[in-house]
């Protein structure tokens, strides 16, 4: 379920993103009851996906391998950026589709769904669903940038105080 | 150094060129891709590559990698926060500059409820949150790099500091082998001296032998255990000389043993330990049994002795805590040293050394 820390970095950043989002729809003058739902069920979607991506880090021990100087850095970020990357289609999927079900949909995007001729190649369902895997996408970079950082510093401030007693055997 | 190597001018291009791509791409898919559209991107990327390799001269000038952590993340921070607001001021006078702001962005300019300048400000500050998103992203890839080499540099002198105290300790211990073994071998020496002087002599022809080969020992992890026994039975001569009759020594040793290496002096100590603590106590003396043999992949070597086993024998004495020490730090918990009452008037010492050990 994850310690009381890891709940205050969640909620200091889905938090922050909030009440960004919130000062340019009241200075933009877009502050509606629509924009709270819609801003609502992103932020609950990014918090829920972001602990369940946390909860897949875990099961697969993606921190320690990190550390463990056997496995190559690259495939370790290959594989975050992977999970980031389903992670953000999955959520986004899931925002499109529970705003088309609760009918949040704003018009440029009703416009979009309905136009027949978006291109020859994509449907305009998918491209919906991509352009808010983008934003999700930019989010849980920076959630995992943090989240190994938090990791690796503490790991590191850890190794270093073990390291003290050595230090001072070999210059006694 | 300014200028960046060549792995940072990749990751610049990586990370632009990626979102480039990607607005390129949703441009393109929502039938938006116009010359407009392009430029606007132009503006934004090259002032993003600029302000975020500006952001990296400000970090190495401020030697920021280099302070406490706490201040690293503060500065962090607030570099990226005030690069942000100035990248996103100039965007937003080039962008009116060149003619190309957005139809809601010039709607939002004409408003009439607030001043141009608040307007603007807003326009700005609503730019800067794009802008910092991306430079967010770039500051923690940044620091995550450095602290990762850094980290993994730390790991490797953390090995080479471990590496140092195991040979340190080795060395620690083989030192205090050697002023062990020499006094016990003078003790056994003066005992012949005025008995009997010729013997006394070869005593220590015998004695410079046992020390010029310990000498090239003190060099070595490991030792084939023929060396060692030269020096065992050389020192077993040695202490016959002074128990004559008393002692009596036998060894039954596997010729498949005598290549395998064994710790230098190991063996030495243990037999040293059987005559101190076991034969010089017997008013009869006895006997010593060195034995080597392979058993299920396992180099056993036992020192039998007559005697009893008492509190000196069970590990206390230097001699003993040195084996143990010396086999952890050479193998771990794979090599194994006991000594226990092998029969009612025989104390066995062993010692198991894996054979395939990897040194």
């Amino acid at each position: 379920m994850g310690n009381w820390k890891y709940w205050l970095f969640q909620l200091s950043g889905w938090g922050s993103f909030g009440m960004i989002n919130i000062f340019f729809a009241f200075t933009f003058d877009r502050l509606n009851p629509e924009f709270f739902e819609r801003q609502g069920l992103f932020l609950l979607l990014g918090l829920i996906f972001s602990h369940f991506m946390r909860v897949v880090i875990i099961w697969m021990g993606l921190v320690q391998k990190s550390l463990n100087k056997q496995v190559p850095l690259f495939l370790i970020i290959s594989f975050c950026f992977m999970v980031v990357v389903s992670f953000s289609v999955v959520v986004s999927h899931l925002n499109v589709e529970l705003l088309t079900t609760l009918g949040l949909l704003v018009r440029s995007e009703v416009e979009l769904l309905a136009r027949t001729n978006v291109n020859y190649w994509i449907s305009s369902k998918l491209l919906l669903v991509l352009s808010t895997a983008f934003s999700y996408f930019l989010l849980l970079v920076i959630w995992n940038l943090i989240y190994f950082v938090f990791h690796y510093v503490t790991s590191n401030h850890k190794q270093k105080v073990e390291s003290l007693p050595l230090d001072s055997l070999v210059k006694a | 150094m300014l200028l960046g190597n060549r792995r940072y001018w990749l990751f610049q291009l990586i990370g632009w060129g990626s979102f480039a791509f990607i607005n390129t791409f949703f441009a393109f898919s929502f039938d938006q891709l116009t010359a407009v559209v392009f430029k606007r991107l132009a503006v934004f990327l090259v002032l993003g590559v600029v302000f975020s390799h500006l952001m990296r001269v400000i970090i190495i000038q401020l030697g920021l990698l280099q302070k406490n952590l706490n201040k690293q993340v503060l500065q962090f921070f607030i570099i990226t926060f005030c690069l942000t607001l100035l990248v996103s001021y100039i965007s937003v006078e080039l962008l009116i500059s060149f003619g190309l702001i957005k139809k809601t962005e010039a709607e939002m300019l004409a408003r009439t409820d607030v001043s141009f300048w608040i307007n603007k400000v807003l326009l700005v500050l609503s730019m800067a949150f794009s802008y910092f998103l991306l430079f967010f992203i770039w500051s923690l890839i940044y620091f995550v790099y450095h602290y990762v080499a850094k980290s993994r540099k730390q790991q490797m002198d953390t090995l080479q500091l471990e590496s140092l105290v195991k040979e340190l300790e080795l060395k620690t211990i083989k030192a205090h082998i050697n002023p062990h073994f020499i006094f016990n071998s003078l003790n056994s020496i003066r005992a012949l001296v005025d008995e009997n002087p010729e013997r006394a002599r070869k005593g220590i022809t015998e004695l410079s032998n046992i020390l010029r080969s310990s000498m090239q020992a003190d060099k070595a992890e490991a030792v084939a255990f023929q060396k060692e026994l030269f020096i065992v039975k050389d020192y077993l001569a040695l202490e016959n000389m002074r128990f004559e009759d008393r002692l009596k020594i036998e060894y039954q040793v596997d010729d498949n043993t005598l290549p395998l290496p064994v710790p230098p002096m190991m063996l030495q100590t243990l037999v040293e330990n059987a005559i101190k603590h076991g034969i010089s106590k017997q008013i009869h003396g006895g006997i010593v049994r060195v034995i080597s043999t392979i058993k299920n992949n396992f180099h056993e070597l036992s020192v039998q002795n007559t005697g009893y086993l008492n509190g000196h024998m069970s590990g206390e004495g230097f001699g003993l805590s040195s084996t143990t020490n010396r086999l952890n730090l050479l193998y771990g918990n794979k090599a194994k040293f006991e000594i226990k009452q092998a029969s009612t008037s025989l104390v066995e010492a062993r010692v198991s050394i894996p054979v395939e050990a990897n040194y």
